[in-house]
């Protein structure tokens, strides 16, 4: 089996599916959650 | 009379070269400062996100099938924020990382977690079958969050190219695992140091 290279991150969608932004791996726990919560209230 | 004229034509000229060389530095300067507020105003997240800014395009749609076999779209998920992520199921270090800080970042949110959606897309067609999109799933206590969504070469590199995802295999590399085990004096691991997350870790 092989190893894979491949980009990382994550896209955060809004609710009308816009691409709203990017985090990249070095995103922590409360940042992920800071941002859906805003995106849960826009 | 012409000799002194010389003298202060030449050195009218030296200044009036040197104002110029200031005035010219000034001004690339100011349009360099100007590029660049520009640039960091337009990446900068609106209402209080952290990350890049992506600017509100819309996301590119798809549809592929989840570790239960459903099929799943990005566009069901209209009306409910989403997060989208890239992995795979064997991938030894940043993987199971992103799965177990996204699983975290869930339970902070309670019971409101229920109303985001949660898509991880495979990079690598031919391990993520379904058994084993299903056992990392519960492995990352992730039931009840995400669709880890897989399928072929072909329509897994769609969502690549539109996400702008490079997922390739290494065949003459090697992979590894990075960080520094401290060990103490009396030979017991004491802490690992992360350098991709700058975290620290005591065993």
């Amino acid at each position: 089996m092989f190893s894979w290279t491949h980009s990382t991150g994550l896209y955060l969608i809004d609710k009308q599916g816009r691409e709203s932004v990017f985090l990249d791996d070095s995103f922590t726990p409360a940042q992920l959650a800071s941002d859906l919560k805003i995106l849960l209230n826009s | 009379m012409i000799r002194w004229n010389w003298r202060l034509a030449s050195r009218l000229s030296v200044v009036t070269l040197a104002v110029l060389v200031v005035l010219i530095v000034a001004i690339i300067q100011r349009n360099n400062a100007a590029t660049s507020a520009q640039l960091n105003s337009g990446n900068a997240p609106p209402n209080g996100l952290q990350g890049t800014s992506l600017g509100d395009t819309p996301a590119p749609d798809f549809r592929l099938t989840d570790q239960l076999g459903q099929q799943v779209s990005l566009s069901q998920f209209k009306g409910k924020p989403v997060v989208l992520t890239f992995m795979y199921t064997h991938c030894p270090d940043i993987c199971p990382l992103t799965a177990q800080k996204m699983h975290a970042a869930l339970q902070m949110l309670g019971s409101s977690a229920h109303d985001i959606g949660v898509l991880a897309v495979s990079t690598d067609p031919r391990g993520d079958t379904r058994a084993a999109a299903l056992s990392f799933t519960k492995a990352h206590d992730m039931q009840d969050y995400w669709h880890y969504l897989i399928g072929t070469q072909t329509s897994l590199s769609h969502v690549w190219t539109a996400y702008s995802v490079y997922a390739a295999p290494q065949i003459h590399s090697v992979s590894h695992s990075t960080g520094l085990y401290l060990i103490d004096k009396q030979g017991r691991e004491s802490v690992f140091l992360d350098p991709q997350h700058g975290t620290l870790s005591h065993r």
